[in-house]
C-alpha cells in the first residue's frame, strides 16, 4: 500500500511547523495544490478526448470542440429549445405530482395508524420492482403523448418521496407535537410543524428525485416519441451524427447539474426556514 | 379484530393486496377491464404459457446475464473507486469532481452515442448499465469511508495497527453499511436499465425485448409475463442482497436499530 | 578502550539514576494552539506536570479549558505546538502501545463482538487468536463482563460498553492509562460502581493513570493527587495531593477529611470558572 493512500483518514494531524507563519505558509500551499489537482481533474478528460478524436481523426469520433460547437449551432437557430422545454415541462409535472402526492402518502403514513399497517410493507416490498417495465401499459392506456411520459415520472418519483417522508416524519420529536396538541393546535398547524421538521430530509429526496427523473424522461423519449432530447438524442443517433448525439448529451448533463444546484440553493433556503443548514 | 391485524402490519397489507387482486379479477368476471388490462388468472396463464414454450425462461436468462455484467462491473469500479477516493486526498481530488460534474446526467443518454461506435449489442448495453450502477455505489462508499468515526481510528492507531490492518479490519467495515446500500441502489437501477436498453433497437433478446414484442404485436400474455418476470427478478434481486448484507453488518445494524 | 570503558560507566550510573526518580509522565512548558484559516484558539499555554510510576492523578477544570487536547497529546494523537512531553524518558511523537486511552464514549467497533473487540489489540500485537480469545475472557471478567463476549457492542448498555472499552484498553498493558471522563456518560449508581471497580484495577496493574473528569466527588475519591486547570487557555493552576488511605472504599467520601478536599477544589473551580467568564466576556 503506498504511502499517500489512507493518510486522509489515519492521520488526523500533519506534522505542524511550530511557527504561525510556517504554518500558514505551508496550509496556503497545501490549498494552491489541492485547486490544482482539481482543475487538472477537470480538464483532463477533456484533454485526452481531444487528443484521442485528434489520434482517431474519424467522422463517428468528433472531439469536445465540434461537440461544443454544435450544441452552440443547435442552441442559436433554435431547434433545441422546443425539445428542451418539452423535456422539462413533462418532467417537471411529474415530478410535481410525485412530490406532493409523495408528502401527503409518506406523512398519511407515518401518522395514521391504518395507512402504516396496510400501505407501509406494500410500499417497500414493491420498491426494489422495476416500475420502467410497466410503461407499454401506460401507453396502451394513456397513448404516446405526454400522459403516459408523466404518469411513469410519478411512479417512479414517488416511492424514495414516500418512503424518506415516512422516515422524516417518523423521526419529528414527537415532543413538538405533543406541545402543538398541548397549545390546542389544530391538524394545520400540526401538519407545519411536520413539514418544518422534516423540511431538509424532503430537499434531499428532491435532490434523488431529480436525476430519476431525468433517466425516465430519456428513456420514454427514446422509446417512443417525437419530441423532447430523448427523441432528438434517437434521431441524431439513427442518422449517424455522433455530433448532434454527443451535444444533446452535453446539455442534458448541464440540465441536471443546474437543476442540482437549484435544489442545493433551495436547501440552503429551506435550511435557514427551519432552523438548520444541512444537505 | 381489526385492532389485531393492523397490530400485524404485514397481515394486514397482505390482506389488502389480496383484496385488491380479488377486485382486479372481479373486474374482469364483469368485462369492466380493457383488453390489454389481463385478469390475475390470465396472467398466471400466460407466465405458464411461456415457461412452457420455453420463451420466458431464455428470457429471463439473457436479461439477467446482461443485467449482472454491467452490474457487477459498475459496482465493482464504484466500491473501488469510492474506497480510494475516501481514503486518500491524492485520489480524492482527482476524482471527486469529475463524478460530481458527470453525477446528475442520465447516463442512458450515452446509449445512443455508444450505439453509434459499437451498434445494438449487449456490450453497448453492458456498458450503459456498468456506467449507471458506478454512481450510487461510488457515491456512497466514498461518503461511508469520509464520515468514519475518527475515534475508531485513533483506537487502531492507539494499537499501533498497521495501514493495511487499518483498511481492512476498520475502515472498510466501517464503511460497509453505506456501501451495500449503494449497491442496493444500483441493483434496482441496474433493472431498469436492462428493460430500457433491452426495448431500444430490434433483436435484443432478453424479457424488455419480449415486453417490447407483446407490445407491438398485442400479444398481451408475453407483455405481462414479461412485466411479471422483471418484478420478481428485482424483488428476489433486492432480498438476496439483503439478506447476503445483513450477514456482514450484523453489529451496525444491532447499533443502528437495536437487536436483530 | 578505556574511554569505551568509561562510557558504559557513566551510561550505567545515568541508567541507575534514571530509575530511581524515573517519572512516567513528564509535560514540560507545553502549549498548544489550534488553528482553523486565520483563526487562532489558544487551548494550552505553558502546562507543567510530572507524574510517578503508579501514580493516579486526577484532572480537573473548566469546560473547554483543554483537558481533552492534554489528553490527545499525550496519547499522540495530536501534536503539540511548543514544549515537550515524555513518558517513561522518551519523547511523544504518535500513538503508542505503551499509552492505553479511553475515551468518554466506548467506541467499540459495532462490527466485532465484545470479546472481538477486547482481543483485536493482542491480535494486532501478534498474539494468535485463541491465546488473544481466551486473554480476552481474563480481561472481560476482570471488568465483571463475563458472558456477554459474544454480543455485540449494541446489544450492551452504556456501562457495559465501557467497562469492555476498559477492558481493550487494559488489553494493551499500558504502562500509562490515559482517561478522557470515562463515567461522564453513565448515571449516579454505574459511575460509583465503575469508580470503585477502577480502583480495584489500577491498585492490581499498577499502572499510572491520568485520569480526567469534571466531577470533584470522582477526583478525590480516585486521585492521589488532583491537578486543576484553569479556564481557557489551559494551565495548571494547583496540584493538591489527596493523603486519604488505601484502599478507598465508598465510606471515604462521609469522612471529614474528604469534604475538606472538595470544598477546598470546589472554592479553585468556582475562581476559576468566574475568572474565565470574565475572560470571554470580551
Ligand atoms: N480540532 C480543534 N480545532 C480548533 N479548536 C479546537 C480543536 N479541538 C479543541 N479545540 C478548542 O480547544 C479548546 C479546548 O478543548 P478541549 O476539548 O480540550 O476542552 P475540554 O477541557 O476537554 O472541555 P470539556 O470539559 O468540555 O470536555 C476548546 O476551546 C476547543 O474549542
Ligand atoms: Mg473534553
Amino acid at each position: 500500500m503506498s504511502e499517500k493512500v489512507i493518510d486522509r483518514v489515519t492521520s488526523t494531524t500533519g506534522q505542524e511547523p511550530s511557527t504561525p507563519s510556517g504554518y500558514r505558509a505551508a496550509e496556503s500551499q497545501r490549498r494552491w495544490a489541492r485547486r490544482a489537482r482539481r482543475t487538472v481533474a477537470v480538464l483532463l478528460p477533456f484533454v485526452v478526448w481531444w487528443t484521442l478524436a485528434e489520434i482517431a481523426n474519424n467522422r463517428l469520433f468528433p472531439g469536445p470542440i465540434e461537440v461544443i460547437a454544435t450544441l452552440v449551432d443547435v442552441t442559436a437557430d433554435g431547434t433545441i429549445w422546443f425539445h428542451a422545454q418539452q423535456t422539462a415541462q413533462r418532467g417537471l409535472t411529474g415530478l410535481a405530482i410525485a412530490v406532493v402526492g409523495g408528502v401527503f402518502l409518506g406523512v398519511g403514513m407515518a401518522s395514521v395508524r391504518w395507512m402504516d399497517s396496510v400501505l407501509e410493507p406494500l410500499v417497500s416490498a414493491t420498491y426494489p420492482i422495476p416500475k420502467l417495465a410497466l410503461f407499454p401499459l401506460l401507453v396502451l392506456a394513456l397513448g404516446f403523448g405526454a400522459e403516459s411520459k408523466i404518469v411513469m415520472v410519478t411512479l417512479e418519483c414517488a416511492y424514495p418521496v414516500i418512503l424518506t417522508t415516512y422516515a422524516a416524519t417518523r423521526g419529528v420529536d414527537k415532543h413538538y407535537l405533543w406541545l402543538a396538541r398541548n397549545v390546542g393546535a389544530g391538524p394545520l398547524a400540526r401538519f407545519g410543524i411536520i413539514m418544518r421538521a422534516t423540511s431538509t430530509s424532503m430537499v434531499a429526496t428532491l435532490r434523488m428525485a431529480l436525476p430519476i427523473m431525468l433517466v425516465i424522461m430519456v428513456v420514454t423519449e427514446l422509446i417512443s416519441e417525437s419530441r423532447g432530447l430523448g427523441y432528438l438524442l434517437r434521431r441524431a443517433s439513427s442518422d449517424f451524427d455522433p455530433e448532434l448525439t454527443m451535444a444533446v448529451v452535453l446539455l442534458l448533463a448541464i440540465v441536471g447539474f443546474v437543476l442540482d444546484r437549484l435544489v442545493v440553493l433551495l436547501g440552503d433556503f429551506v435550511g435557514r426556514w427551519a432552523g438548520k443548514v444541512q444537505l | 379484530m381489526i385492532d389485531a391485524i393492523l397490530d400485524r402490519k404485514w397481515l394486514a397489507s397482505l390482506l389488502f393486496a389480496l383484496l385488491l387482486i380479488i377486485l382486479w379479477q372481479c373486474m374482469d368476471v364483469f368485462e369492466l377491464l380493457p383488453s390489454y388490462v389481463l385478469s390475475p388468472w390470465d396472467i398466471l396463464d400466460a407466465l405458464v404459457a411461456t415457461t412452457v414454450d420455453g420463451t420466458l425462461p431464455l428470457a429471463s436468462v439473457q436479461s439477467v446475464l446482461l443485467q449482472l455484467s454491467g452490474f457487477a462491473v459498475g459496482a465493482i469500479a464504484g466500491v473501488v473507486l469510492g474506497l480510494t477516493a475516501g481514503v486518500s486526498r491524492w485520489a480524492e481530488d482527482f476524482i471527486d469532481p469529475v463524478v460530481s460534474l458527470t453525477y446528475p446526467l442520465p447516463k442512458i443518454a450515452l446509449f445512443p452515442v455508444v450505439v453509434i461506435w459499437f451498434g445494438y449489442t449487449d456490450f453497448s448495453r453492458a456498458l450503459v448499465i456498468a456506467t449507471s450502477c458506478f454512481f450510487p455505489v461510488f457515491v456512497n462508499a466514498y461518503a461511508g469511508t469520509r464520515s468514519i468515526e475518527p475515534r475508531l481510528l485513533w483506537v487502531a492507531r492507539n494499537a499501533d495497527a498497521g495501514k493495511a490492518r487499518i483498511f481492512l479490519q476498520v475502515i472498510l467495515r466501517a464503511a460497509m453499511p453505506a456501501v451495500s446500500n449503494g449497491i442496493r441502489i444500483s441493483l434496482a437501477l441496474s433493472f431498469i436499465l436492462t428493460y430500457a436498453t433491452e426495448t431500444l433497437g430490434a433483436s435484443a433478446g432478453g424479457l424488455g425485448n419480449m415486453i417490447e414484442d407483446g407490445f407491438n404485436d398485442l400479444q398481451y400474455g408475453p407483455l405481462w409475463a414479461g412485466i411479471v418476470a422483471f418484478a420478481i427478478l428485482g424483488l428476489v434481486a433486492d432480498r438476496i442482497w439483503g439478506r447476503l448484507s445483513a450477514l456482514w453488518t450484523r453489529g451496525q445494524l444491532v447499533e443502528a436499530m437495536g437487536r436483530v | 578502550m578505556e574511554r569505551a570503558h568509561a562510557d558504559d560507566l557513566t551510561e550505567v550510573a545515568a541508567g541507575l539514576t534514571h530509575s530511581l526518580d524515573e517519572l512516567s509522565v513528564s509535560v514540560t512548558d507545553l502549549t498548544k494552539v489550534f488553528r482553523r484559516g486565520n483563526r487562532e484558539v489558544t487551548a494550552l499555554d505553558g502546562v507543567n506536570f510530572t507524574a510517578r510510576p503508579g501514580e493516579f492523578v486526577t484532572v480537573l477544570g473548566p469546560s473547554g479549558c483543554g483537558k481533552s487536547t492534554l489528553l490527545h497529546i499525550l496519547g499522540g494523537f495530536e501534536s503539540a505546538s511548543t514544549g515537550s512531553v515524555e513518558v517513561f524518558g522518551k519523547s511523544v511523537t504518535g500513538p503508542g502501545r505503551e499509552r492505553g486511552m479511553v475515551f468518554q464514549s466506548a467506541t467499540l467497533f459495532p462490527w466485532w463482538t465484545i470479546q472481538r473487540n477486547v482481543a483485536w489489540p493482542l491480535e494486532v500485537g501478534g498474539m494468535g487468536r485463541k491465546a488473544s480469545r481466551a486473554r480476552a475472557d481474563d480481561l472481560l471478567e476482570l471488568v465483571g463482563l463475563t458472558g456477554f463476549g459474544d454480543a455485540y457492542p449494541g446489544e450492551l448498555s452504556g456501562g457495559m460498553q465501557q467497562r469492555a472499552g476498559i477492558a481493550r484498553t487494559l488489553s494493551l498493558e499500558p504502562q500509562v492509562l490515559l482517561m478522557d471522563e470515562p463515567f461522564g456518560a453513565l448515571d449516579a449508581q454505574t459511575r460509583e460502581l465503575m469508580q470503585e471497580e477502577l480502583n480495584r484495577i489500577w491498585q492490581a496493574s499498577g499502572t499510572t493513570v491520568v485520569f480526567i473528569t469534571h466531577d470533584i466527588y470522582e477526583a478525590v475519591f480516585l486521585g492521589d493527587r488532583v491537578l486543576v486547570m484553569s479556564g481557557r487557555p489551559g494551565r495548571i493552576v494547583a496540584d493538591i495531593s489527596i493523603d486519604l488511605p488505601r484502599p478507598r472504599g465508598h465510606d471515604v467520601k462521609g469522612s471529614p477529611e474528604f469534604s475538606d478536599y472538595h470544598a477546598r477544589l470546589w472554592n479553585l473551580l468556582r475562581d476559576e470558572a468566574i475568572a474565565s467568564e470574565f475572560l470571554s466576556r470580551d
